[in-house]
């Protein structure tokens, strides 16, 4: 496979993936979300391959105008109905905190952890996923993806939100700038 | 602790003694030059006086002694000169630095005095209120006033503590000028040469080993010095890595290149040098040296001068010092990490790793790279920061225990991105303005298990882990410095902890692997005054914590942390936290002694020995969660205390 082919692979992958999450985001709100540092760019290792990973939180004046466990069960249902493997963890009545984990392997994504925090102060739902593991040595492919410089200097600025179903970015060209589909 | 000894501040020498003593060598080298060249002189006129064939050799015999006289003159010069720099140059601002610590001695010892008076003389009063009228508005105003005056008392011993480490670092500073005015003077040389009967030199020397009294034995008695033979090397250490950065800095670029090349255990050493001298040196090269601006709040390009030469030639001789802005350690330690993948001499698993240390730090904007370099067998070590350590008003460092290198990077950045994102959320929820940043310390060798009952190996990961919170201490002082240890890292950031009073505020061992009498007394004293808060969690099917403080099986550190007193316990066997999210949660019980959710290495797993009619049977989970798991009790308590810290200063 040439590096242009694994790069397109690898890409439709990623996008596939985050498109499915984003799906996920938009049953939560549409509004931009707060990347929680982890844009969702790298290949991290995962037995026999690479996966990509992102986390996400609700933006900071987002409210969820129900208690907890409602707003929860409503996104559980849904994705039960979408096919995902669901488990929603509720700890009784009066507890709030809700937590839900899926995964979907056809929607490429091994791992998804929802957080729902309904507060005094804020409410908060954050978001993480882990894609499927793909064959594929992640040292190689970010050498594709990334190629040339580590020095924070010439590092390019990554988006602190995204509106979910947003391209995302994929890689970076020579000259720093960015790459999306 | 008690007050501070003002005998215990040491002694500089009289800057007009060593005029003197400068004076009074140059006159003895002029008097004995003169008194040779007189008798040299004279000496000629034996010509005149004295024929004898075969003798002639007489007529020169005093030429050796004359040339000797000379260069024994010049030579006592040069001890004038630097006699005379020491008294003028290096000894006054010595002198007068003492004279600040000795009038900070009074003022620190009477405000602990006072604070020692205020508490016991409110204690009693309280206590007596107490039996007579328990009921009553009087005995919760003293007893408000108690819990105040003993604030008052922990942070006046506090500051006896600052002043006894200013003591310390002084006696550093004066003992390394000392020693320099000692090597200055031991490289003179002239005149002594001494021969043989045939002319030829004889070399005289002296060697000392193991712990003196004296740093030069056989000469008088310095300044009165307590400090061991350890802590001695450390100093060496600190000043002669520091000197060696600044020749890094200045000289001629391949000289600078073949030194790297043919040292590449260098950048290891750099994390040793003591963050206040680091930041001292860090602060004349930034003054020495051209930036341009990044774009768009970027950090800057350095383009001319020391830093220049050094983020382009020594990157790691930067990037790994603690007590610099972490800011200005990302990049050059960025520039190290891509330096270190372009060495064809990596092992493949040290590539490896580094290569998966690389994508750690490029796929989240809040990482920071704060230090790298390969250990004295190739290992690759390092320490990544999440948010920022140089104005968080909380910095929790995090590490862990035996057989955990940078191989189980993604489980232990998982952890240390969860607690920094938990606490986060929590403070949001709880409406607390705090700023916070984890690091992950992986910087040690922390060992097998065939070497867990040992003390080596935390007692060196504890020098490191030291200089990492000092150096946090040096570049952000307000910000509260917090542990979270698992197994052998609870042993190695007691041994730390105890031999450096305040540079935890809180701690918490998780799954501990037991700490040594001396850290244990040293810890229980700290938190006695108040001086720090720690708290241990053993879950109950964690089978594997108290093997590794088992003396039977020869542990050096034998000490179960939840004996200690004042040690808080933390539920791990699953539970209802208090105040976690918005209104509580259940937290699941920790399954093992692992520290992430994992199904390896297999004795994690092993959750029971079952008898059966063919023998014992072991029952192995498929998984089992980990102390920092997101759904563990444990976690979950963590992050309530970080988050009650945060608010308060210490976690209840």
């Amino acid at each position: 496979m040439s590096d242009d082919e694994w790069y397109e692979d690898a890409r439709k992958l990623n996008l596939a993936f985050k498109e499915n999450v984003a799906e996920v985001q938009s049953r939560i709100t549409d509004e931009p979300w707060i990347v929680d540092g982890i844009y969702g760019h790298v290949p991290m290792d995962c037995p026999g391959g690479y996966q990509f990973d992102m986390w996400r939180s609700t933006p900071a004046d987002w409210r969820a105008g129900s208690d907890g466990e409602t707003a929860a069960r409503r996104l559980a249902d849904w994705l039960w109905e979408q096919g995902w493997s669901v488990k929603l963890h509720t700890y009784g009545e009066g507890i709030d905190n809700v937590i839900i984990t899926a995964s979907n392997n056809e929607k490429h994504v091994a791992d998804l952890y929802v957080n729902f925090l309904i507060g005094r102060h804020r409410d908060i739902v954050s978001l993480e996923a882990t894609s499927t593991c793909q064959p594929g040595d992640p040292n190689e492919l970010m050498d594709i993806l990334d190629p040339g410089w580590l020095t924070e200097i010439e590092d390019p600025a990554m988006p602190e939100t995204e509106v979910p179903g947003a391209p995302p970015i994929f890689g970076f060209n020579e000259d720093g700038t960015s790459r999306r589909p | 602790m008690g007050l501070i000894d003002p005998s215990t501040l040491p002694r500089v020498l009289d800057p007009a003694l060593l005029s003197e003593l400068g004076d009074g060598v140059a006159r003895v080298g002029s008097a004995v030059w003169s008194a040779f060249d007189s008798a040299h002189a004279r000496w000629a006129g034996l010509r005149d006086v004295f024929d004898v064939r075969g003798a002639e050799g007489a007529y020169v015999v005093l030429d050796r002694p004359h040339q000797d006289a000379e260069e024994f003159a010049t030579a006592l010069g040069e001890a004038r000169q630097v006699l005379g720099e020491a008294a003028t140059v290096l000894l006054p601002p010595l002198r007068q630095q003492r004279a600040e610590l000795r009038q900070r001695i009074d003022a620190v010892n009477a405000q602990a005095e006072a604070a020692e008076e205020e508490y016991a003389m409110v204690d009693r009063a309280y206590w007596s209120m107490l039996r007579a009228e328990p009921n009553s508005d009087a005995v919760d105003r003293l007893r408000w006033d108690r819990v105040e005056a003993a604030a008052a008392r922990t942070r006046a011993f506090d500051e006896v503590t600052l002043l006894s480490e200013d003591i310390e670092r002084f006696r550093d500073v004066v003992e390394a000028e000392e020693n320099l005015i000692a090597s200055r003077l031991r490289a003179i040389t002239g005149g002594d040469q001494v021969r043989g009967a045939w002319g030829t030199p004889v070399r005289v020397s002296q060697t000392s080993w193991g712990i003196t009294d004296s740093p030069y034995p056989g000469a008088p008695a310095s300044a009165a010095t307590t400090l061991t033979l350890a802590g001695h090397l450390q100093s060496a250490l600190s000043r002669s890595v520091l000197s060696r950065i600044r020749w890094l800095a200045d000289a001629d670029a391949t000289a600078v290149a073949q030194w790297m090349t043919a040292h590449p255990d260098f950048p290891s050493a750099v994390g040793l040098v003591d963050p206040a001298r680091a930041a001292q040196l860090w602060a004349t090269l930034v003054a020495a040296s051209d930036s341009v601006r990044g774009a768009g709040g970027k950090p800057s390009r350095w383009v001319r001068g020391p830093l220049a030469q050094l983020f382009a030639l020594a990157p790691l001789a930067i990037g790994n010092l603690n007590g610099i802005p972490a800011a200005h350690r990302n990049a050059f330690t960025r520039q190290g990490l891509t330096d270190l993948l372009a060495n064809d001499d990596l092992t493949d698993d040290a590539r490896a790793k580094l290569k998966e240390l690389e994508r750690v730090v490029k796929r989240d904007r809040d990482a920071a790279l704060l230090s790298v370099f390969l250990d004295s067998d190739g290992s690759p070590r390092a320490a990544v920061a999440w948010g920022n350590v140089d104005a968080a008003d909380q910095i929790t460092t995090i590490s862990h225990g035996i057989d955990t290198d940078l191989g189980a990077l993604g489980d232990w950045t998982g952890s240390a991105k969860r607690v920094r994102n938990e606490l986060g959320k929590q403070l949001l929820v709880d409406g607390a303005i705090s700023s916070t940043a984890v690091v992950l310390f992986m910087e040690w060798d922390s060992g097998t298990s065939t070497t867990v009952h040992g003390i080596d190996r935390p007692d060196a990961g504890a020098s490191r882990f030291a200089r990492l919170l000092e150096g946090f201490k040096q570049a952000n002082p307000g910000a509260q410095r917090n542990a979270v240890l698992h197994s052998l890292g609870t042993t190695m950031a007691a041994q730390a902890i105890a031999d450096h009073p305040t540079l935890v505020d809180n701690a918490w061992f998780l799954g501990s692997a037991g700490l040594s009498e001396g850290a244990a007394d040293a810890l229980a004293a700290q938190i006695r005054r108040g001086q720090i808060a720690v708290h241990a969690a053993h879950a109950s099917r964690d089978w594997i914590a108290p093997l590794g403080r088992s003396p039977n099986l020869g542990s050096t550190h034998a000490i179960d942390p939840q004996t200690i007193r004042g040690v808080r316990p933390v539920g791990a066997d699953g539970g209802f936290v208090a105040d976690y999210g918005a209104h509580g949660a259940v937290g699941e019980a920790v399954g093992g002694h692992n520290a992430q959710r994992s199904s390896n290495p297999i004795f994690w797993r092993l959750d029971d020995v079952v008898a059966t009619p063919r023998g014992t049977t072991p029952v192995f989970d498929t998984e089992s969660t980990g102390y920092l798991d997101k759904s563990a009790e444990s976690f979950m308590h963590l992050v309530v205390g970080l988050a009650e810290a945060a608010r308060w200063g210490k976690a209840a």
